[in-house]
């Protein structure tokens, strides 16, 4: 049993995989106090993922999952995962340094209470593109009209909360097929519903990398993809 | 333009006034590629200058002035004279970042003279000449690049690049121009005072959390080399509000929510807007249609494309009935069509309406194939339409081939435009099944409400000339000029135009070819009078000006285009072939003239057959088919 389990979700990223993990053992090495394990799912991958896994080197576990979705790869990951609190990164993101060491803090704070901790700023970056840096807001902070998660995302799915939140909300499985998916929306948005905070604590960033033609995003934007939202 | 030389006072008053910087007025001029021509600057800015809007002073912007005061501008006197005698006691702005009223607020009660001059006589921070212009965050800026720079904090920023320095904590200058493209060739501040706050933007804050954040960024930035490109330095990054209110789709969905109230509505009808055209009428009818068909249910109404909303005087009288105008909030991104997805599936709509609105038919074409799951779809199309070079311009022709897999039916006024839709986009058998016509229902107070005057002026009128009613938009679709054409050859006729001004025409008024002015309802043209109805139009659906002639009981003359021939054939009317000229229709006048009782008898089956087809009744039980039909 540890304290956190970093579940980090691959598919096809290929070589940009490593920085990902690097990340990651960044983080859990800047947060001695926790215990902290990796766990890698690659979710129906390809040769040059497996390949950049083995060649981070660090501890980590792995498992292949072939659900062909990241939502059921996610909740895979919490199944597998032995930490009380998990943490979720994307294969191509990096977490930032502070990241495993405030959001456990922030939770540890808020012991009781159903929370869902955010990075509080997004370094989103590209290849080809200048980078841009938005914030996430806090539930506690900010004062927010949360009707408006209809209209949009208020988070990634870049988040650290309890690993038995995550087993009471499952991630909706993607029915790309019948235009509905934005796994992380509908995350969001049920756990809003029923009565989640979701924090962003300063001193937190993200790497965002945008996405690529090849990605499961731009995939979903090119096919038009609505939140799977309860209604 | 070169104006007379100016008298030796007005130019002595200038040469005198804080608010004329001959250097600064030099520099302005040769940013636009002018020059003082050997001028002394007061007498070319009285001259040339402040015509071509050249500012005097940088807290002076004639343009902005006159923007402001037309009545000054109407008046031909100088702007800046005229704020330098009036305009400051009037409270008139000079600069979009002088707030005359906020200036004074903060000078002596008992002081009465110009504020601005008072701004620009102080030294160092001291007044705030704008609630977005922080003196002391500027004066901090100013003191670092020169500690001996005492000049007023609005003049040292200003002058200096708005990407390196800030109005305020609150404003990001770089970060503004980069989030908005339009305000890359204007000072930032002034572009979101000026536009940009009345748009709802939100100016970007200070950067300070990047830079808390840059020792986790240059540690993120050794893991990959793309965080942070080589040479870059990272604190330049814009930083955006993720939960920003001025986001579109935010917006939009605000907009939406307030419309409605939140209450359900199963049913949404989309058009670009709602003026007096045919399709506006129509959508009113749909919406009236509806509500009458059930006492629970709630429509929405959403203008896409325009606010104009001057045909809700001819809306329902309802409760039940709301209107969104969203003309202002929604774009070809991709966030605020998710956005209003998102609202139609938590308002509960059922049946989503496409009435003319290109919003509507790009939201079907994108996630139709998601929409249609949740409720039904409608594409509605009338008729067809041309460009100026006669290609066809429709959505019929341009959106219809792309959507109707989506909709659960496409829906016209007529049957014959519909069959030159299907062989258009070749339409299979389960297309064509999904065809469906809603005859339009006309206001049934007009029903024969010129018979007998017409009877009277047919029958009894040898002694008089007889008129022949034309009544449309002054649009090159509705041909008025081949209705001027036909009064020049029959010179014993006389015909009347209604629905515009004889300046919106090239038609020119004759001896018996008059204009008779724009008008809102059918009803308040002099119908008595009329012995023809005249249509020329080149295109058509079904317009509802034939409605509206047939149901008051005139003979129809019509060119058989689009839906007429539902209405207009040799029984009820006299149509002329689609490619006829004006010959063709003054045959057709005479021959309906030459045969009084015969035009009696086809305006009176024209009576009966709108009676049947475009009762409330009738319309009521289609419009029940549509919306519950499989």
């Amino acid at each position: 049993m540890s304290d956190v389990t970093v579940i980090v979700n691959l598919h096809r990223e290929g070589r940009i995989a490593v920085a990902a993990l690097r990340s990651a053992a960044a983080a859990i090495a800047t947060a001695p106090q926790l215990a902290c394990e990796i766990l890698v799912v690659i979710d129906r991958g390809d040769e040059a993922t497996t390949r950049a896994v083995a060649r981070f080197g660090g501890p980590a576990r792995v498992e292949a999952t072939d659900f062909g979705d990241p939502a059921l790869a996610r909740n895979f990951g919490v199944e597998r995962a032995t930490g009380a609190c998990v943490a979720f990164l994307d294969g191509d993101d990096l977490m930032g340094e502070s990241w495993l060491g405030v959001a456990a803090k922030s939770l540890r704070e808020r012991e009781g209470r159903d929370v869902v901790v955010h990075p509080r700023l997004n370094y989103v970056f590209g290849r080809d593109a200048a980078p841009l840096v938005w914030t996430h807001p806090d539930m506690e902070t900010d004062a927010l009209d949360m009707s408006l998660m209809r209209a949009g995302n208020f988070w990634t799915s870049a988040t650290f909360a309890r690993a038995d939140l995550h087993c009471r909300f499952p991630f909706r499985a993607n029915r790309i097929e019948a235009g509905l998916g934005h796994e992380d929306w509908s995350f969001n948005f049920a756990t809003v519903r029923a009565g989640v905070t979701h924090i962003a604590p300063e001193g937190t960033i993200h790497f965002v990398r945008r996405k690529e033609s090849g990605g499961r995003l731009a995939q979903s934007e090119a096919k038009r993809i609505l939140p799977n939202l309860a209604i | 333009m070169v104006g007379e030389p100016p008298a030796a006072e007005p130019v002595a008053r200038l040469r005198l006034s804080p608010l004329f910087d001959a250097e600064f007025y030099a520099a302005a001029l040769a940013a636009r590629g002018l020059a003082l021509d050997g001028l002394d600057p007061v007498n070319h800015y009285l001259q040339r200058g402040e015509a071509a809007r050249v500012a005097p002073h940088p807290l002076f912007d004639p343009a902005y002035y006159a923007e402001r005061n037309r009545d000054v501008v109407a008046a031909g006197v100088n702007l800046l004279h005229h704020y330098l005698d009036n305009g400051y006691r009037e409270g008139r702005d000079p600069h979009p970042l002088v707030d005359l009223k906020l200036l004074r607020s903060q000078l002596a009660a008992d002081f009465s003279g110009d504020p601005l001059t008072a701004y620009l006589l102080s030294r160092g921070p001291g007044l705030r000449p704008h609630k977005h212009v922080d003196p002391d965050y500027i004066a901090a800026q100013q003191r670092r690049l020169d500690p001996r720079d005492e000049r007023p904090a609005l003049l040292f920023y200003l002058a200096s690049d708005p990407d390196a320095i800030n109005p305020s904590a609150e404003f990001d200058g770089a970060g503004y121009r980069l989030l908005y493209a339009d305000a890359r060739d204007i000072n930032p501040l002034i572009h979101f005072v000026r536009y940009g706050e009345a748009m709802g933007r939100r100016a970007t804050k200070d950067r300070g959390a990047i830079g808390r954040a840059a020792a986790q960024i240059e540690k993120a930035a050794a893991l990959d080399p793309d965080i942070v490109k080589p040479f870059v330095d990272f604190r330049t990054t814009p930083l955006m509000n993720g939960y920003d209110l001025a986001r579109r789709e935010f917006r939009l969905y605000r907009l939406l929510a307030k419309a409605t109230g939140r209450h359900a509505h199963a049913h949404v009808i989309l058009t670009p807007w709602l003026k007096r055209g045919g399709a506006d009428r129509a959508v009113l009818h749909l919406a009236r249609g509806l509500l009458e068909s059930d006492p629970d249910l709630r429509v929405l109404i959403v203008c896409t494309q325009d606010d104009c909303v001057e045909a809700l005087d001819w809306a329902p009288v309802s409760q039940r009935l709301s209107i969104a105008k969203i003309a202002h909030e929604v774009d070809d991104v991709g966030d605020t069509y998710v956005a209003f997805c998102n609202f139609l599936r938590f308002a509960g709509c059922r049946h989503l309406y496409l009435v003319n609105s290109l919003f509507g038919w790009d939201l079907t074409e994108k996630y139709g194939h998601v929409l249609k799951t949740l409720m039904r779809l409608y594409g509605f199309a009338f008729c067809q339409d041309y460009d100026d070079s006669g290609r066809r311009a429709g959505y019929a022709w341009t959106r219809l081939g792309r959507g109707i897999d989506h909709l659960a039916a496409v829906v016209s006024d007529n049957s014959r435009t519909m069959s030159e839709f299907a062989a258009d986009h070749a339409f299979d058998r389960d297309d064509l099944a999904k065809l469906f016509v809603l005859p339009l229902p006309v206001d049934a107070r007009l029903d024969g409400a010129a018979a007998e005057a017409v009877r009277d002026n047919l029958l009894r009128g040898e002694r008089r000339r007889r008129q022949v009613f034309w009544a449309g938009r002054f649009t090159a679709q509705k041909a008025l000029d081949v209705a001027a054409e036909a009064a020049r050859r029959a010179p014993e006729i006389d015909f009347h135009a209604y629905g515009g001004a004889a300046s919106e025409t090239s038609a020119t008024e004759t001896g018996n070819f008059r204009i008779g002015g724009a008008f809102s309802d059918f009803a308040d043209l002099p119908l008595h009078e009329a012995s023809l109805f005249l249509h020329t139009a080149r295109w058509e659906g079904l317009p509802n000006v034939l409605l509206e002639a047939g149901g008051v009981g005139i003979p129809i003359v019509a060119r058989d285009v689009g839906g007429i021939g539902d209405l207009v054939d040799e029984t009820t009317g006299w149509p002329v072939p689609r490619e006829a000229g004006a010959e063709g229709f003054v045959a057709a006048i005479r021959a309906a003239l030459a045969r009084p009782e015969e035009a009696l008898t086809r305006a009176q089956r024209m009576r009966e057959r709108i009676a049947t087809r475009h009762s409330n009744a009738a319309f009521a039980a289609a419009l029940a088919k549509l919306t519950t039909s499989p």
